[in-house]
């Protein structure tokens, strides 16, 4: 067997998430007015409230919404960025984060080396967050290649910036968009997730060919038969889940391995 | 098959690959392993590992099938597909004699821990077979020593720690996930977790162990069982009386008398076995036995004569509390259909129940009558494999249920909790497992 502390760490209960997140998931889908536009993420990097920090809907034109807002005392963004190049180097480290929803981890390191080890690097988890197994993809990406105005480098207000495209192996196909931004708090920092299923739908196909399949792919009537009804609901439960989790693994994760 | 990284204390064999049909068959006790093939096979050798092996399942759509002792007859826990888990190396216990409490894991024999137990002067209702392991004997009631004192012995079970549908590790009591915990003391090879430890109430050990045997020729059964019948209401809930029909060392059948008791004093001990010497037919004994001081092993040597490993076997049973003229029928029937030995007919006087706790376990009788073919030659499968369900089948009529301890439901689907019980059964299933996750049973009313 393997590391023994992480042995332990799988048997430990899940955070429970935060009571008011929790509550704001119960409640059903919010209006999607209240939804952050695509074309905004920089408004995730000034810590003014924003409607609806916590909420899923699904948008008009098909696209699956997710906003998460988890606390995370005493976790900074060194400690962040270096999860993420980190935990999927071994299956073990993925589960120990949650261990009932999340299965295998395994990673492709970045063609070239960037400012943060996460840029530019492929992981391909396996999980279920309560609509069945996906073998997913997520390609992280520089902030300002998937939208922000500032890869939030020198900015002290923001601790970390961390987000991608999302897809799935199995289907060979990409399809969202994933961002994670963890502003800087005094003890900690806080985490605004936003997803938009179906937003970047795009086959894993030679660029060609990917390129004349895309606009196909990206319309309401694909989305809603390619992407599961309850996702949005069930991502945002999951995300508040996973962070809560790893807010209270990750400063002694760090500490031991970092 | 890949196990998607997940790693395991213990060993895992894939259908097709090397050791897997010696794995597979060694998780049956019957020797007349069923043809049902897992795809994989794990041998958890700690709790870490069933916990790990629930969630590769769930990561891989799997369905379990959960063995403890591996002493169900029918292999319920052996399906075609997904997954075997075998916790039978999961077989620690604790004891704490002054707080008269233990735990077990579900691969600890029963027989072993009463041994442990014993010797700190403490008890527990075990099963009365050897090898009999905690984790089926108790999720399907538990009828052991002394278990007309003690109730069954899912009735000790303070709590369990399980392994949940989803792959959670989960304490299940009276007061915490109590549907779990309610499911839990009675629904059998059909619970939708795995137990990775019993949390068990204990008892004051017995100060007499002793028995009494008396065997009489084929020609007083109807004799025997009128006064077995007739003097079971007044049997003390210290001595199982039991009546078997069984062929002697001639290969004659006869009628055998038994009458362990488990006795708090030796005043006790001696009234109960004084009982045995009232049957009209004692003066033709072939055999008579009124007392025989006994140790446990001794108890335990006396049944494993007659349910001997490395044999085939096909059981069936029923709950009655039909009157004998009902009855006798059908056991002369039997007696004159039995196989060769070590085959045998079990007549035991349960008794009146007295109010039990809310549980899954709800069907019980006065008296209890099972049939048990056991033969070593494969070549008799045909021949002694349809004995115990067609014995059984004949007797439907006078039935209330069965037990799950020597179920046939594969063959013989009959009536083993309430009706509002298994309709709660399947309510709390849902909520547990709605991915139907575990095995149910192999048959069902």
């Amino acid at each position: 067997m393997g590391d023994s502390h992480l042995e332990r760490l799988l048997l430990r209960p899940v955070a429970e998430p935060e009571p008011d997140a929790a509550a704001a998931v119960a409640a059903g889908p919010i209006d999607p007015a209240q939804a952050l536009g695509r074309d905004e993420l920089d408004r995730l990097c000034d810590p003014a409230p924003l409607a609806a920090e916590t909420g899923w809907c699904t948008l008009p034109d098909g696209i699956g919404y997710v906003a998460a807002r988890t606390t995370m005392p005493g976790v900074t963004g060194e400690m962040v960025d270096w999860w993420f190049d980190w935990h999927p180097r071994e299956p073990i480290r993925y589960r120990v984060w949650h261990p009932l929803a999340h299965v295998s981890n395994s990673l492709e390191p970045p063609a070239a080396p960037g400012a943060k080890a996460h840029w530019g690097a492929t992981h391909h988890p396996v999980e279920d967050v309560g609509v069945g197994i996906a073998h997913a993809r997520i390609s992280f990406l520089r902030p300002t290649e998937i939208g922000f105005s500032t890869d939030g480098l020198d900015d002290p207000r923001i601790a970390t910036i961390v987000g991608g495209h999302v897809g799935d192996d199995r289907r060979r196909s990409r399809h969202s968009l994933m961002v994670h931004v963890f502003l800087a708090e005094r003890d900690g920092v806080v985490l605004r997730s936003r997803f938009w299923f179906g937003a970047l739908m795009r086959p894993y196909l030679p660029a060609p060919l990917a390129s004349a399949v895309e606009p196909l792919l990206n319309t309401g009537f694909a989305r809603r038969r390619l992407l599961p009804a309850d996702l949005p609901r069930a991502v945002a439960g999951h995300c508040i889940e996973e962070y809560a989790n790893l807010a209270e693994l990750l400063p002694d994760l760090y500490r031991r391995y970092g | 098959m890949a196990t998607m990284g997940f790693e395991f204390d213990g060993a895992t064999f894939a259908r097709g690959g090397d050791g897997y049909e010696p794995a597979r068959s060694a998780a049956v006790w019957n020797a007349r392993t069923p043809e049902r093939f897992p795809e994989l096979i794990v041998q958890a050798a700690s709790e870490r590992d069933v916990v790990a092996a629930v969630r590769l399942a769930k990561a891989e759509g799997m369905t379990i099938g959960v063995r403890a002792g591996g002493h169900s007859w029918a292999g319920n826990h052996v399906r075609d597909g997904g997954m075997l888990l075998d916790v039978s190396r999961l077989r620690e216990a604790t004891i704490d004699a002054a707080g008269m409490t233990a735990t077990a894991q579900p691969g600890c024999p029963g027989n072993e821990m009463l041994a442990a137990l014993l010797a700190h002067g403490r008890f527990f209702p075990a099963g009365h077979c050897p090898g009999v392991c905690l984790g089926g004997y108790l999720l399907q009631g538990g009828f052991g020593w002394n278990g007309r004192i003690h109730g069954p012995a899912c009735m000790s079970v303070e709590a369990i720690d399980a392994v949940t549908a989803d792959g959670e590790l989960v304490r299940a009591s009276a007061t915490e996930n109590e549907d779990l915990f309610w499911a839990a003391r009675g629904s059998g090879p059909g619970f939708f977790a795995a137990v990775i430890r019993f949390h068990l109430r204990i008892y004051e050990a017995p100060k007499v162990i002793a028995n009494g045997v008396f065997t009489y020729p084929l020609q007083e059964l109807e004799t025997v069982f009128r006064w077995a019948a007739e003097v079971g209401p007044e049997v003390p809930r210290d001595m199982e009386l039991m009546v078997f029909i069984h062929r002697d060392e001639s290969g004659e059948a006869e009628v055998a008398v038994t009458g362990p008791v488990l006795s708090a004093s030796e005043s006790d001990a001696t009234t109960a076995l004084a009982l045995l010497e009232t049957c009209p037919s004692r003066p033709r004994a072939k055999l008579a036995v009124p007392r025989v001081d006994v140790g446990l092993a001794d108890l335990y040597a006396g049944v494993h004569s007659s349910y001997p490993d490395d044999h085939r076997y096909c059981v069936d049973n029923i709950w009655t509390h039909a009157p004998v003229d009902e009855l006798l029928p059908g056991i002369e029937r039997i007696a004159e259909t039995l196989p060769t030995a070590p085959s045998h007919m079990l007549w035991m006087n349960w008794g009146e129940s007295p109010d039990r706790p809310d549980m899954a376990y709800s069907v019980e009788d006065e008296t209890y009558i099972a049939c048990y073919g056991v033969w070593a030659d494969p070549a008799d499968d045909q021949r002694f494999g349809g004995w115990a369900t067609d014995s059984m089948r004949a007797m439907e009529g006078a039935a209330s249920g069965i037990q799950l301890a020597d179920e046939n439901l594969i063959n013989r689907p009959a009536r083993f909790v309430t009706d509002a019980n298994i309709t709660r059964l399947d309510e709390v299933r849902a909520k547990w497992d709605p991915g139907g996750r575990f095995h149910p049973w192999l048959g069902r009313p």
